[in-house]
């Protein structure tokens, strides 16, 4: 299992990816649990593209505007969401994970198992530290991690 | 085309509002032929990073600032490591200059490659985006990334990870890649990047036909360098006044407050000036390898050039001095046998420091004051998307009244969208949170 965070920790509530995995860092696991890789991508999100393997399943964290209440966690396939294009189009910082995911499939690049893990921000704006129901959702995203990584093991 | 589009009155507003604040809108304006506004609005999240920094600890500014944003990280990281290394007095080696140098390189190659094909491609080809080319431009797709995944190698091979750099600390590194690992990244370089290289010369060839024609004469400012072509290091160099040290920094941006953007602007001997590729090309040509200077002969690259959509092409030639000098320093650094170094991280004064680099985009500054427990009281940052803002603001202005009579709005409205883009300004930096919508 590859788990990937993307997002900016110096941005409120889009840091809750790299929450997550510091969170998973300092599980208390035995030691048989099942190997995991995790992937702090930053704010480098088409790096995901170096990151896919095919034939092997990924959980990918972010914050995700859903139109859900704050703190919200919804976990979901590419394919089963429409993710809107939100490149701005005029500056290569506007490409992100929709334009990954994008490329990843024309490109059959995209492994049979993505799960993404999407919680819905309630502030996103510079400044250090989640929001209170951002920060409560992270041990339930913990948690769905650690089930999926024992389903797959 | 003609006057008879009603092209007298003009009315552009093109709108980028996505997730958060930080995007450009293009707003033009003019009534019965009299152009009001030509300009683009820039809503940025303010100087966060300047207060951010306040009262952390020389280790802790080049991390910070590097985690700005994913596509600038190592340029703002560098930057800051020169600041506060002249604010502290500490002195590094040679061979940190040279990973340093090896790392600009690989950062440049990254953005240019991904910015001439990802943003300068699709509309050379009048298709929205990247994402169709794979269909119809399969390789040139898969170039582009193997291009970029191979720079991110020399970020993975010297700065341990490619994208937030753990091994470039103050005074040095805490980390040296082996003999090996340099011998596998020349190979790479050599046997992969370079024919990439020349490779998407021949592609820009091909689509530089579709490339604007515009003239606008203004002054070019880059670092410039007795020694290589300035990247690292080097006086700030204007084609209207030539040298002066980077201690003059705020003299070559003097920035000023603008209403429509939330971003400062800067002007020096005109009402603007540009940074950039296109601006190194202007005033460091001469610094270039020869393949470099052959690819800009073959794309119609002429010192003195004048046409801001160049700036693609300039970025092109760069691209390939990069991969070039990366070999050559390798094979510097494996004729002095990598060795670790232990990074000087003892000061020998505090006071303030100043840090200038170009990064993909233009001069970055950091400026630092350290106050005796080495600890930041004062900083300040100018990125070049700041610098280039009133310039752009000038190319509209000038464009518009130009082309009004020929073109269509939306003929127009495509060649203001690929000015700014041929800048690749960052006005976003920030968040990469995903907008889904479930489906029913």
């Amino acid at each position: 299992m590859k788990v990937i965070a993307v997002g900016n920790s110096f941005y409120g509530d889009d840091g809750v990816g790299a929450a997550v995995l510091a969170h998973l860092e300092q599980a208390d696991r035995g030691d048989d649990a099942p190997a995991w890789e995790l992937v702090d991508l930053g704010t480098d999100a088409l790096g995901l593209l170096e990151h896919l393997e095919p034939g092997r399943p990924h959980i990918v964290v972010d914050a995700a505007r859903m139109g859900l209440a704050p703190g919200s966690v919804a976990s979901f396939g590419p394919d089963e969401v429409k993710v809107r294009i939100l490149a701005d189009g005029l500056s290569l910082h506007g490409l992100g994970l929709a334009e990954a995911f994008g490329l990843a499939t024309r490109l059959g690049k995209m492994p049979a198992q993505v799960l993404v893990i999407g919680v819905e921000p309630a502030q996103v704006a510079a400044g250090e530290g989640l929001s209170d129901a951002v920060a409560a959702a992270v041990p339930r995203v913990v948690d769905i991690i650690q089930a999926e990584v024992l389903r797959h093991a | 085309m003609s006057r008879d589009l009603g092209l007298e009155n003009l009315d552009i507003n093109v709108k980028h509002l996505t997730r958060v604040e930080g995007h450009g809108n293009i707003v033009v304006d003019m009534k019965n032929g009299v152009l009001h506004k030509a300009q683009l609005d820039i809503v940025e999240a303010p100087r966060y990073f300047e207060a951010l920094l306040k009262g952390r600890s020389f280790h802790e500014a080049a991390i910070i600032t590097s985690r700005i944003c994913g596509i600038c990280s190592l340029g703002h990281q560098l930057t800051s490591l020169k600041a506060t290394e002249q604010a502290l007095g500490l002195a590094v080696t040679e061979q940190t200059v040279l990973l340093r140098k090896l790392l600009i390189h690989g950062a440049t190659l990254q953005s240019n490659v991904l910015h001439a094909y990802f943003l300068a491609a699709p509309d050379f080809l009048k298709v929205g985006s990247v994402i169709p080319l794979v269909a119809t431009h399969p390789d040139v797709v898969l170039r582009a990334l193997r291009m970029k995944k191979l720079a991110n190698d020399i970020g993975d091979a010297v700065g341990g990870r490619a994208v937030h750099p753990i091994t470039c600390v103050p005074g040095g590194f805490t980390h040296v890649p082996t003999a090996d690992t340099l011998r596998l990244l020349r190979k790479k370089m050599v046997e992969q990047m370079v024919p990439d290289w020349l490779a998407t010369v021949e592609t820009m060839k091909a689509l530089a036909g579709a490339i604007p024609v515009f003239e606008r004469p203004t002054e070019y400012i880059s670092l410039r360098s007795d020694g290589d072509y300035a990247l690292y290091d080097g006086d700030i160099c204007s084609t209207d006044t030539g040298r002066v040290p980077d201690s003059e920094y705020r003299r070559m941006t003097n920035e000023f407050i603008v209403p429509h953007s939330s971003s400062k602007h800067c002007k020096v001997s005109r009402s603007s000036y540009m940074v950039g590729a296109l601006a190194r090309w202007n005033n460091n040509h001469d610094k270039l390898c020869p393949e470099a200077l052959q690819a800009a002969a073959a794309l119609g690259l002429k010192p003195g050039c004048t046409n801001p959509y160049l700036n693609t092409v300039a970025q092109v030639v760069e691209a390939g001095h990069c991969a070039l000098d990366a070999v050559a320093i390798i094979d510097q650094l494996l004729e002095m046998g990598p060795r670790y170094e232990k990074p000087n991280q003892e000061p020998t004064q505090f006071g303030t420091g100043i840090g200038s680099t170009e990064v993909p985009r233009g001069i970055l500054y950091h400026e630092y004051t350290y106050d005796r427990q080495a600890r930041i009281v004062k900083a300040n940052c100018i990125i070049p998307t700041g610098q280039n803002l009133a310039n752009i603001d000038d190319d509209m202005k000038k464009l518009v009244p130009e082309v009004v009579a020929t073109k269509s709005k939306e003929e127009i409205t495509s060649w203001l969208e690929m000015l700014v883009r041929a800048y690749d300004p960052c006005i976003s930096c920030s968040v990469h949170m995903l907008d889904v919508e479930f489906m029913e």
